[in-house]
């Protein structure tokens, strides 16, 4: 077995989302900090009691983590910068938590932002990796639309996956995300509307594509002890994983990280999938999701379809899945879309959501997935949390 | 996209021109090993020197065990189509203006997955071929053919990787040279639109023009720079294929300065002079312009002790095609050395065998064209300089005898 340490007495607290914008002139370091400011308004800390700062971004160049401290008057002995994308959260997090548990830190403010001008996502795609410079962006100039085009197709020809397997993913979102005041998409979104979308890079096609926009999102990571004393609703943190580069002997990404530390995962938690309250994916696109369904330990291998077929993912469902209506409704907000299912599932656990609730949700899973390197995302990594009661 | 590539229809003059939309061209140097074997019609990977695994993406050090001693080396061309997408929305104007765009994941022989351009006649689960084409960015792209079945040369993305001469305009530039009457067969042969013949010294007369029908003949004389401006001025944006085929060789130390003057220096006003327009052209709807050939001595490697000054021009020329690449790579106008031995003329009765049939190094140029080749070895005299060269730069330096 696993001679990992616990991760007990690690609480997360204060969930903090800076509203998104489609387009914003404001730069990355204005929606981090912003969001910073956001953490010590909610929280009632002073700016000096955070001593450890975690960024994700992927438009602070020239800047690091390291510029944002003297950006924003910090004076942090403990400072991470994770750039990894979907699974930037889940990474930040299981740091975090080591440095509190160590008391390396006593309070780390993990905080994922980006900017988005209207040029900004086509600037970023043809240097995003070296390999996708070398090896897959010169090739129709699709970006992750084209890449995760090859990885459904292979999906759908190996497990019989079809297009409204991957609507009812993107409908059940949507209708999660009309009650979240945050999320760009307020229009219904029907079955057949997302059918009718129009292909963008086959068979992925409109409404399995998120959209780019600007946004932060935040949490604070502090010792269970302190959390209490700070009378802030929080959640424990019970179990969690990364993992990188998973499979690489895999000729097409059918399985995502998740696979190879799922048991370890859930003997961690000590309970079973059936336990869960909500599941946070990483939604890039529906085929996405349905893959971390599987590999978390949902359904067996290639039974996602079987799967969404069966089940209710909104809020009032029988499997609350993405439950603030994920990136697809929400927006991409850059590196911030990472830590969007960490967020909410905080909120979930501890009764601050911005949309509906799960009723009595307390168990909630967030599942992180990035950076499509070349043909294949890299990034994996996943927490169950657990809502305590204050 | 399969249907075979018309003639084009002429451009309406009232309309503005349109433009080339680059590539992106920026690559790890790495990468650059893919355009290295691209230009010359190879297919060739990294393979690890130590574990023998095939790397794709290129690398620094190998995926399996991080040797550093990566060899690029000829693979089996062979793999399984797993998946495919169309993309109908591209962030790169080049792909906008030819949608939609088909590409593939390749699964190797060897174990590598490689994401390919497409032929359309390609079936997931079927076998493909791979083909390494340079893009119109000028660096290496795998191209993927359904592997067993002749498919249609004549496919889009194919041509736009390549320079077909079909349609296209051809100026051969030295009517007097021994190559021009097998150029502008080969040229007709390959259906090309119209061929023209620059002819120096009008007065003098020119007995192989005889035996070039079709061909239009056009005054040009390299080493007079108002002669080449005045072509310019005249065919300069209807030329499509330029074939610089220049020669002038003599082993006399009194025709020194007209070696230099006819291939170092006539080649800079070529390039002077057509390039500016050629480059300009590259990005029009129909015919557009494809490519600039430098028909070179494989002296240029060697050296000469009998013909010095020639070979020295020849290596002045191989060194101006390789800055006029450089200056024409964003614009996607292709540069082609073709590297030959000995012609078999009437200026080379002294040279000794093997030669090289003016019909067989005009093949050998058309069909560079079409695969889109940046240089090609004809002869096999040129091959055994060439290989020697490549192999090793400093031995070779020493063998010259």
């Amino acid at each position: 077995m696993s001679l990992r340490k616990p991760y007990e007495g690690v609480a997360l607290t204060t969930p903090v989302t800076v509203a998104y914008e489609r387009y914003s002139i404001r730069s990355a370091q204005w929606w981090i900090g912003s969001a910073l400011r956001a953490l010590i308004d909610a929280s009632g800390l002073r700016k000096h009691d955070i001593d450890g700062f975690c960024a994700s971004s992927f438009s602070l160049a020239p800047d690091s983590a390291v510029g944002l401290t003297q950006h924003f008057g910090l004076s942090p002995r403990w400072l991470d910068h994770v750039p990894m994308g979907g699974a930037s959260a889940i990474v930040a997090l299981r740091r975090a938590a080591r440095a509190v548990q160590m008391g390396d830190a006593s309070v780390v403010a993990v905080v994922a932002g980006d900017a988005n001008g209207v040029t900004s996502f086509q600037d970023m795609l043809p240097a995003f990796s070296r390999f996708a410079q070398d090896a897959s962006y010169p090739y129709g100039a699709g970006g992750p639309n084209a890449s995760f085009a090859l990885i459904a197709d292979h999906y759908m020809r190996t497990f019989g996956a079809t297009r409204e397997d991957f609507g009812r993913v993107a409908v059940s979102q949507r209708a999660n995300a009309l009650a979240n005041p945050n999320a760009l998409m307020k229009k219904k979104l029907t079955i057949e509307d997302y059918l009718a979308g129009r292909f963008v890079s086959d068979p992925i096609s409109l409404f399995d594509c998120v959209m780019p926009c600007a946004g932060a999102e935040a949490f604070l990571v502090m010792r269970e002890d302190d959390a209490r004393a700070l009378k802030a609703p929080h959640a424990l943190l019970r179990a969690t994983i990364e993992r990188h580069n998973a499979f690489p002997e895999d000729a097409l990404q059918y399985r995502v990280g998740q696979a190879y530390d799922a048991a370890e995962f859930w003997a961690m938690a000590g309970c079973g999938p059936d336990d869960v309250d909500a599941l946070q994916t990483y939604d890039d696109y529906p085929v996405i999701a349905m893959m971390q369904i599987e590999d978390l330990g949902f359904c067996a291998k290639g039974e996602a379809p079987a799967f969404v077929r069966a089940h209710d993912f909104t809020v009032e469902g029988d499997f609350p899945h993405n439950t603030c209506g994920g990136q697809l409704s929400c927006g991409q907000a850059g590196a911030a879309g990472g830590h969007l299912g960490l967020v909410e599932a905080l909120r979930q656990a501890t009764g601050q959501t911005l949309g509906r609730r799960v009723p009595n949700a307390r168990r909630v899973i967030a599942s992180g997935f990035g950076m499509i390197n070349y043909d294949r995302g890299l990034c994996s990594g996943a927490a169950l949390i657990e809502g305590v009661e204050t | 996209m399969t249907e075979a590539h018309g003639r084009p229809t002429k451009r309406n003059p009232l309309l503005p021109l349109r433009v080339a939309k680059p590539l992106p061209a920026a690559r790890s140097r790495a990468a650059l090993g893919l355009a290295a074997a691209a230009a010359e019609g190879q297919f060739r990977l990294q393979v690890c020197e130590e574990c023998g695994a095939t790397q794709y993406p290129p690398r620094d050090v190998c995926g399996r065990c991080l040797s550093g001693a990566l060899k690029w080396r000829a693979v089996e061309p062979k793999g399984t189509l797993i998946a495919t997408t169309t993309t109908r929305i591209s962030s790169e104007l080049y792909f906008r203006e030819r949608p939609p765009w088909l590409t593939g994941l390749v699964r190797l022989e060897s174990g590598a997955s490689v994401v390919a351009h497409l032929h359309p006649e390609c079936r997931v689960g079927g076998p493909v071929r791979l083909d390494l084409k340079l893009d119109p960015a000028g660096r290496g792209a795998v191209y993927a053919l359904p592997e067993g079945s002749a498919v249609a040369a004549d496919e889009a993305a194919a041509r736009a990787f390549g320079a077909d001469p079909r349609h296209r305009n051809a100026l051969i530039v030295d009517g007097r040279a021994s190559t021009a009457p097998a150029l502008a067969r080969a040229f007709r042969e390959a259906g090309a639109g119209r061929v023209f013949i620059g002819l120096s010294e009008r007065w003098r007369p020119a007995p192989r023009l005889e035996k070039m029908e079709g061909a239009e003949i056009v005054a040009l004389d390299v080493s007079d720079p108002k002669s080449v401006e005045q072509l310019v001025d005249l065919i300069g944006d209807k030329v499509d294929i330029l074939v610089n085929n220049c020669d002038h060789f003599r082993s006399e130390a009194t025709e020194s300065r007209a070696a230099f003057e006819i291939h170092a220096l006539g080649a800079l006003r070529l390039a002077g002079g057509f390039g500016p327009v050629m480059r300009a052209r590259t990005g029009e709807a129909g015919r557009n312009s494809a490519a600039f050939v430098h028909v070179i001595s494989a002296l240029a490697l060697a050296g000469s002790r009998e013909y010095g000054a020639y070979a020295a021009a020849q290596a002045a020329l191989r060194s101006i095609s390789q800055t006029l690449r450089a200056e024409s790579r964003a614009s996607g106008l292709r540069i082609v050395d073709v590297l030959t031995g000995p012609l078999d003329d009437e200026w080379r009765q002294s040279v000794r065998p093997p030669k090289v049939a003016p019909s067989v190094l005009a093949n050998a140029l058309i069909a560079a064209l079409r695969a889109g080749r940046e240089e090609v070895v004809v002869g096999d005299i040129a091959k055994e300089i060439h290989a020697k060269w490549a192999e090793d730069p400093g031995l070779f330096r020493q063998e010259q005898p």
